[in-house]
C-alpha cells in the first residue's frame, strides 16, 4: 500500500472524532496578494510576500496629562520606569493559538502610541512564515523609542510569545528593554471586586461604555483565519481580524486613561464613591504603604455616603482587608462595629470571633465579651487566660 | 520461625517440595572492585571516600572511562548494584569542572524521577558545591518552575514531561539545551513496545532540539539483564553505543525457587490457581516476621491477593494497614505514603503491580514472590531484585500461572538462569507514533526540506501532512499551522490517544479514582461490569463511551467479571514473504475490527461461572502489522489422513503459539495476538497469525518473523512437555475451546513442520 493511503488510513483511526477538520482545498493555494485587502479598504505600507505587511492610521483619543501621578501600586513593575504619556507603546498580538509553545505564531502584532495628542497606531501582518524575522527586526527598531510596553495580559501572554519567536529566529527580543506593564493588574486590583470578569472587553464595556460591533470576531476564530489568508488567500475574514487587533489597542489606551484618573485620585480627599472602588483604592495605597492614605480610603468605604451596606460585612475578604487596615488606624470602635456587622451578616468564622476576642480583650477591655468570643472559636490559652483575668477582676471588686 | 528456618523446613516439607521444578541457590558473590579513574575531579574522589566507598565496582570505573572519553554506553545491571553511580559521577565531574554544564535525567516513571534526588542531593551536600538538582514534573508547582528552567544543573524528569512540558517550550529551557552535555535514561529495557517506539522519538526530537541550540549530548543508559541492551539502547537514542558487561557489585544468598500449582483436573490439565497457591505460599512468608513483597500480574490480582491477604495479616497479628496494594490507579499521594511505610518498615506485606518493579526506593525486603511470570526474564530477574538488595539471605519463590509462557518458563528453568535470550524491540518508525511526533517536533521548530529524523526519509510525510493543512510549506521550511497543541493528543503510554475517567458517582459531583485506556476500559469497565480498586468492587452503572467516562458505585458481592472480545481480521499487504520448510512465512499490514460482547461472572474464591451478559460497545477498529504461517494446501488431505481435525489443530496452535512468542520478544501476552484460519481469503491456504494488538505495529511481529524457527522448536517441546490429556489452559487451551483434537492435531502440525524442516 503506498505511503499516503496507510498515512491516511493511520491518521484516520487514531483521530478522535472531534478533531476531524475539513482538509484543505488545495494543496497549494492562492497566495494572499495586497490588493486583496485594498479591496476592502486597507492600505498596507509594503506588500511584500517576503516582509510584514504595515498599516497604520490614528484614532482620536487624547493622552492623559503629563505628567502622570504616581503609579506605584498599580502596575506590578511601576517603580521601574517613571515615562511621560508618549513614552508608552500598547501592543497587542493575534496568534496561531492560545496554549503557547513554541509553535504558536504572532501573525499580528498591533502597536500603538501617543504622538502629538492622537493615538496612533500600526499593524504588523505576516503574509507568510517568511516575514516573521523582518517584522520582529522592525519592531525591535520602533520599540527603541519607548520606556514602557503596555498589554492586557501580555505579561504571561504576548510577551512571552515574542520572546520565543525571536529565540527561535535567533534574533533579539524586541520588549525586553522595555519595562512591561500589563493593564490586566490595575484592572483586577481596581474592578476584579467590581465586575463579573476582568476580561478587557468587560472593562472596555463597563468603564468606556463601549460595546464591541457585531463586526467584532470572535478570539477562537482567529488562528483560523489566518490560516484561510495564508492558503487560500481568504482575506474577507482578515479584515475583521485587523479591526478587532485595532479594538483592542484603542481599548487598552481607554482602560489606561481611566487607571491614570485613579492613579491621580488616590492621594485626593476621597470624594463620595462606589465602595468596593474605595476599598480596592485602599488596598493599592496599602501596596504602596501609604498607610494614611489607605485608611483613607477604608473609611470611605466603611461610613459615610456609598459606603458598603451591612450585609456587605458579610463577604470575608471585604471585612478582613478593612479590619487589618483600620486596626493601623486604631479605629477601634469602627472595627468593633465591623466585626460585630460581619458576625450579624452571617460570617461566623473562627477568625471574625477571634479578631472580636483579642479587641475586647487587649483595645475595649471588655473581658467578658471577649471571653465569650473566644469560646465561639475555641482557642483554650485564651479562654483560660480570660477565665483567670476575669476571676482576679470580680475578686478585686 | 525466621527466614532462615522457614526455608529449611520447606525444603524438608515433601508437600511444597514437590511443587518445585527448581530450587536455585544463588551464591554470595564478592565485589570487584577498581580504583578511581584519574580522569574524576579529585574533591569528588575525596567525598566519595569520605562515604565510605574506598574504591568503586568495575561497572562504575568502566563508565567514567567511558564518559570521559565522549562515548554513549549502555550499563545492563541489576537492581541494586550501584547503578546510579554509573551516570552521577560523570555528570558531577563534568559539572564540576564546567559550573555551565547541564544534565537531564529520564526515569520512565514520576515517582522514579522523584526518588532519584537522594542520592544526588546527599553527594552534592557533601560537595559542598552550588550544583542544583531539580525534579520537574506535573506535581512541580508553577512557581518553582523558572527557577528550575534557568538554574537546575540536574533536571530530573520522565518522558512524558519532556514530551509534553519541556520539549514544545524549549525556548524557556535555553541554558538547559544550550549546555546539554548528558542525558541520562534509566531504566531503557522498560522502553520497548509502544512505549519505546514513543520514547525513541521523544529522544529524537530532544536531540534536534539539542542540535538548534547547538548542543550534541552524550547519553548514558542503564538496563536490566537483557539479551541486547547495546542494541535497544542504540534503537532508543539512535546513537552508538558501547556496552559495559561485567558487573562488579557484591549480593547476598538467595533461593530462587519456581513453584508450579498441582494440576488438580488432570483431563483438562487444570492447575490450581496461581492467586491461591501464592496466597497459601505468603501466608507462610507472613508468619515469618520477613517483609514481603507480592507481585501479580494485574490490577484485578492485586486487589484480589490484596484482600486475602489482608484476612491473612489479621490472624497472625498483622494490622490490615501494614498489607497495602500498590498500583496504577493509586493516587500520588496514597502512593508516597506506602513507599514510606515500606522503608520504615511499618508496612510489612505490599501486594503490587510491576509498578514497584521499577527503581522506586522502597528500601530492603526480604521475600519476593510472583504471583505469575512477569513476562520477561528482564523484569523476573528486577523483582527478584527487590528481595535482599542488601548482602543478606533472601527468598524468591516464582508461582505459575497455567498459562503456556508461565509453563514454559516454570519447566525450562536453564532457560531462565541461563543468559538471557529476550531481545526487547521497539519500532520508532511505527507509521502512527512517528506522524504523531513529526507533528510535535514540527510545532517544537519547523522543518527544513530534506532535514533528516532520525533515519526516516521524512519529506512524503511531510508533504501529506502539509495537504491535511496541519503544516505550510514556505520556501524550503515546514511551519506547524494549527491552533493545537500537539503534544498534548499524544500519550506515550498507549497508541491510543485517550483514555476512560472513572468516576465514583456516589458522592455528589463525583470523585475521579482512576483512568483506563479504551481497549481495556471495553473489557473492565462496560456496563455491569465489577471493577475492584484499592480492595473495593465497584459496580458500572455506565459507561459513556463517547464522554469516556465510566460511572461506577462501591458495591460487595461475591462475583467479578471477565469479558470476552471478538475479532475479525483483514490482511492488507503482504511483505518479506519467505518459504518456509513448511508453507510460507510472511510479515504485512492487517486490518482488525474487534469489539467485546460478552461478559462472564466469576465467584470469587472457587472461581466458578456463576452468570454472563452482554455487552453493547461499539468497534474498535486497528491497522497493525501481523506474522503469519501459511500453510500448504497439502496439509488439509494429510491432516485429514492421520484422523484429525485441522480446524481444532490450528486454534490450538494459536493458543500455544500466541502465549509462547511473547517470552522470546519481551512482549506482555496482551501484546500480541493470535488467530487462525482454517482458509484464510488472502492466503486462500490455512494460516496462523500473531499480530502486535497495537495500531501500525511496535515489531513484535517482525522478530517473530525473524526468530520463528526457534519459537517454533520451543513450542514443540513445551507441549510435548505438558502433563494434559487433550488440552489445558497451559498449551493448545481446554478441549472445551480449542476442539477435542487440538493437542493431538497442534503436535501434528508442529512435527509435520520439523519434518519437514528436518528433511530440508
Amino acid at each position: 500500500m503506498d505511503l499516503r493511503k496507510r498515512l491516511a488510513d493511520l491518521d484516520r483511526l487514531t483521530r478522535r472524532k472531534d478533531q476531524d477538520r475539513p482538509a484543505s482545498l488545495t494543496s497549494e493555494g492562492v497566495r494572499p496578494t495586497a490588493e486583496m485587502l485594498a479591496g476592502m479598504g486597507l492600505r498596507p505600507l509594503s506588500s511584500s510576500p517576503l516582509a510584514p505587511w504595515i498599516l497604520e492610521g490614528r484614532e482620536e483619543i487624547s493622552p492623559p496629562a503629563d505628567p502622570l501621578p504616581e503609579m506605584d501600586g498599580f502596575f506590578t513593575q511601576a517603580r521601574k520606569a517613571t515615562p511621560a504619556s508618549g513614552d508608552i507603546l500598547f501592543l497587542d498580538t493575534e496568534t496561531t493559538g492560545l496554549m503557547g509553545g513554541t509553535g504558536t505564531i504572532a501573525f499580528l502584532v498591533g502597536v500603538g502610541w501617543w504622538e502629538r495628542g492622537t493615538f496612533q497606531w500600526r499593524q504588523y501582518l505576516l503574509p507568510d512564515f517568511v516575514a516573521e524575522a523582518a517584522m520582529l527586526d522592525d519592531l525591535a527598531g520602533l520599540a527603541e523609542g519607548f520606556e514602557v510596553v503596555m498589554t492586557f495580559n501580555g505579561a504571561s501572554f504576548d510577551l512571552p510569545l515574542l520572546r520565543t519567536r525571536a529565540l527561535l529566529n535567533r534574533l533579539a527580543d524586541p520588549c525586553s528593554p522595555l519595562v512591561s506593564w500589563d493593564l490586566l493588574v490595575p484592572g483586577r486590583r481596581l474592578w476584579g471586586r467590581c465586575l463579573p470578569d476582568c476580561r478587557q472587553q468587560t472593562l472596555e464595556r463597563d468603564l468606556l461604555l463601549r460595546e464591541r460591533s457585531v463586526e467584532d470576531i470572535e478570539g477562537s476564530l482567529i488562528p483560523q483565519v489566518w490560516f484561510d489568508f495564508l492558503k487560500e488567500g481568504r482575506s474577507d475574514m482578515m479584515a475583521r481580524v485587523l479591526h478587532h487587533n485595532q479594538r483592542d489597542l484603542a481599548g487598552m489606551a481607554g482602560i489606561f486613561r481611566q487607571v491614570v484618573e485613579r492613579a491621580a485620585l488616590l492621594d485626593l480627599e476621597p470624594a463620595p464613591v462606589n465602595w468596593r472602588e474605595a476599598w480596592a483604592m485602599g488596598r493599592i495605597a496599602e501596596r504602596r504603604r501609604s498607610c494614611v492614605t489607605a485608611q483613607r480610603w477604608m473609611l470611605a468605604a466603611t461610613v459615610g455616603p456609598g459606603a458598603a451596606p451591612d450585609s456587605a460585612l458579610g463577604e470575608a475578604r471585604f471585612l478582613a482587608d478593612a479590619v487589618r487596615i483600620l486596626k493601623r488606624g486604631a479605629h477601634w470602635e469602627l472595627v468593633r462595629r465591623l466585626l460585630v456587622g460581619g458576625l450579624r451578616a452571617g460570617l461566623a468564622e473562627p477568625w471574625v470571633h477571634r479578631e472580636a476576642a483579642i479587641l475586647f480583650e487587649h483595645r475595649l477591655a471588655d473581658l467578658e465579651t471577649a471571653l465569650e468570643h473566644a469560646r465561639l472559636y475555641g482557642q483554650p490559652e485564651r479562654i483560660t487566660r480570660l477565665e483567670a483575668k476575669l476571676a482576679r477582676k470580680q475578686g478585686r471588686i | 520461625m525466621n527466614l532462615a528456618q522457614l526455608l529449611q523446613h520447606l525444603k524438608t516439607d515433601d508437600r511444597f517440595t514437590r511443587n518445585v521444578t527448581r530450587w536455585e541457590v544463588l551464591p554470595a558473590q564478592p565485589a570487584q572492585h577498581a580504583p578511581y579513574p584519574a580522569e574524576l575531579d579529585p574533591r569528588l574522589v575525596q567525598v566519595m571516600r569520605e562515604r565510605g566507598i574506598a574504591e568503586l565496582y568495575c561497572h562504575q570505573a568502566e563508565a567514567v572511562q567511558h564518559a570521559a572519553a565522549g562515548r554513549h554506553f549502555v550499563v545492563p545491571t541489576p537492581t541494586a548494584s550501584g547503578k546510579t553511580l554509573c551516570y552521577n559521577l560523570p555528570v558531577l565531574d563534568s559539572i564540576l569542572k564546567n559550573p555551565h554544564a547541564r544534565a537531564l535525567y529520564l526515569f520512565p516513571t514520576k515517582a522514579l524521577s522523584q526518588d532519584q534526588m537522594h542520592e544526588v542531593h546527599g553527594i552534592v551536600s557533601d560537595l559542598g558545591v552550588d550544583i542544583k538538582t531539580f525534579t520537574f514534573d506535573g506535581d512541580t508547582p508553577e512557581t518553582a518552575r523558572r527557577a528550575i528552567r534557568s538554574s537546575g544543573h540536574i533536571v530530573v524528569t520522565n518522558p512524558d514531561m519532556l514530551h509534553q512540558g519541556i520539549l514544545p517550550h524549549h525556548t524557556l529551557w535555553v541554558k538547559l539545551f544550550e549546555n546539554l552535555k548528558y542525558v541520562v535514561v534509566d531504566e531503557v529495557h522498560q522502553y520497548r513496545g509502544v512505549f519505546g517506539s514513543h520514547v525513541a522519538n521523544v529522544l529524537r526530537r530532544l536531540r534536534r532540539v539539542a542540535r538548534f541550540y547547538g548542543a550534541d549530548p552524550q547519553f548514558i543508559c542503564c538496563s536490566a539483564t537483557i539479551a541486547n541492551p547495546a542494541e535497544l539502547a542504540s534503537r532508543l537514542t539512535g546513537l552508538d553505543m558501547e556496552e559495559i558487561a561485567r558487573n562488579g557489585a557484591p549480593r547476598g544468598e538467595k533461593h530462587f525457587v519456581f513453584y508450579n500449582p498441582p494440576v488438580v483436573n488432570q483431563e483438562l490439565g487444570i492447575r490450581q490457581s496461581v492467586i491461591k497457591t501464592t496466597r497459601r505460599i505468603a501466608e507462610r512468608f507472613m508468619g515469618s516476621g520477613a517483609q514481603m513483597i507480592v507481585f501479580a500480574r494485574s490490577r484485578m490480582r492485586v486487589e484480589l491477593l490484596l484482600t486475602y491477604l489482608e484476612k491473612a495479616g489479621r490472624r497472625v497479628g498483622i494490622k490490615s494497614g501494614d498489607v497495602r496494594g500498590y498500583r496504577g490507579g493509586y493516587l500520588p499521594g496514597e502512593r508516597r505514603a506506602i513507599e514510606q511505610g515500606l522503608r520504615e518498615g511499618s508496612v510489612t506485606t505490599v501486594v503490587s503491580t510491576n509498578a514497584l518493579e521499577l527503581g522506586i526506593d522502597i528500601g530492603r525486603l526480604d521475600v519476593c514472590i510472583m504471583a505469575g511470570y512477569a513476562g520477561t526474564v528482564a523484569s523476573t530477574w528486577q523483582q527478584a531484585g527487590r528481595a535482599g538488595r542488601r548482602q543478606n539471605l533472601s527468598a524468591v519463590v516464582l508461582v505459575a500461572s497455567s498459562s503456556p509462557g508461565d509453563q514454559y518458563i516454570i519447566n525450562h528453568p536453564d532457560y531462565f538462569f541461563g543468559r538471557s535470550p529476550e531481545h526487547a524491540t521497539l519500532d520508532p518508525d511505527n507509521l502512527v507514533i512517528l506522524l504523531s511526533h513529526l507533528k510535535c517536533a514540527a510545532f517544537e521548530l519547523p522543518f527544513l526540506a530534506g532535514e533528516e529524523y532520525g533515519d526516516q526519509e521524512i519529506s512524503e510525510i511531510l508533504d501529506y501532512l502539509v495537504d491535511q493543512g496541519v503544516l505550510h510549506r514556505s520556501g524550503d521550511r515546514y511551519h506547524w499551522m494549527a491552533d493545537t497543541y500537539p503534544a498534548e493528543d499524544v500519550s506515550l503510554r498507549s497508541a491510543a490517544p485517550d483514555n476512560v475517567v472513572i468516576i465514583d458517582h456516589r458522592l455528589p459531583g463525583g470523585r475521579v479514582i482512576g483512568e483506563m485506556d479504551l481497549f481495556s476500559a471495553q473489557e473492565m469497565l462496560h456496563d455491569d461490569a465489577v471493577y475492584l480498586h484499592g480492595a473495593q468492587q465497584y459496580h458500572v452503572d455506565k459507561l459513556d463511551w463517547e464522554r469516556r467516562e465510566a460511572h461506577v458505585m462501591p458495591v460487595t458481592v461475591e462475583y467479578y467479571t471477565d469479558a470476552q472480545r471478538k475479532s475479525e481480521l483483514k490482511t492488507l499487504t503482504a511483505e518479506e514473504q519467505r518459504p518456509y520448510s513448511f508453507g510460507e512465512l510472511a510479515v504485512g499490514e492487517i486490518g482488525l475490527v474487534s469489539k467485546v460482547t460478552v461478559y462472564k461472572k466469576i465467584k470469587l474464591g472457587t472461581h466458578e461461572n456463576v452468570g454472563a451478559g452482554r455487552v453493547h460497545l461499539p468497534e474498535i477498529e486497528m491497522h497493525t502489522v501481523s506474522f503469519w504461517w501459511e500453510l500448504p494446501e497439502e496439509v488439509i488431505t494429510e491432516i485429514a489422513d492421520a484422523g484429525l481435525d485441522l480446524g481444532d489443530g490450528l486454534k490450538g496452535l494459536a493458543h500455544l503459539l500466541g502465549r509462547v512468542a511473547p517470552v522470546f520478544v519481551m512482549a506482555d501476552p496482551g501484546d500480541l495476538h493470535a488467530t487462525a484460519m482454517v482458509r484464510s481469503p488472502f492466503t486462500d491456504r490455512p494460516t496462523l497469525y500473531i499480530y502486535d494488538a497495537f495500531p501500525g505495529g511496535v515489531g513484535y511481529a517482525r522478530r517473530i518473523h525473524l526468530q520463528f524457527d526457534e519459537i517454533c522448536a520451543s513450542a514443540r517441546e513445551h507441549l510435548g512437555a505438558c502433563p494434559c490429556e487433550k488440552g489445558c489452559p497451559s498449551c493448545v487451551g481446554p478441549a472445551v475451546e480449542s476442539g477435542s483434537t487440538a493437542r493431538q492435531a497442534a503436535t501434528w502440525l508442529l512435527n509435520r513442520a520439523g519434518m519437514a524442516a528436518a528433511e530440508a
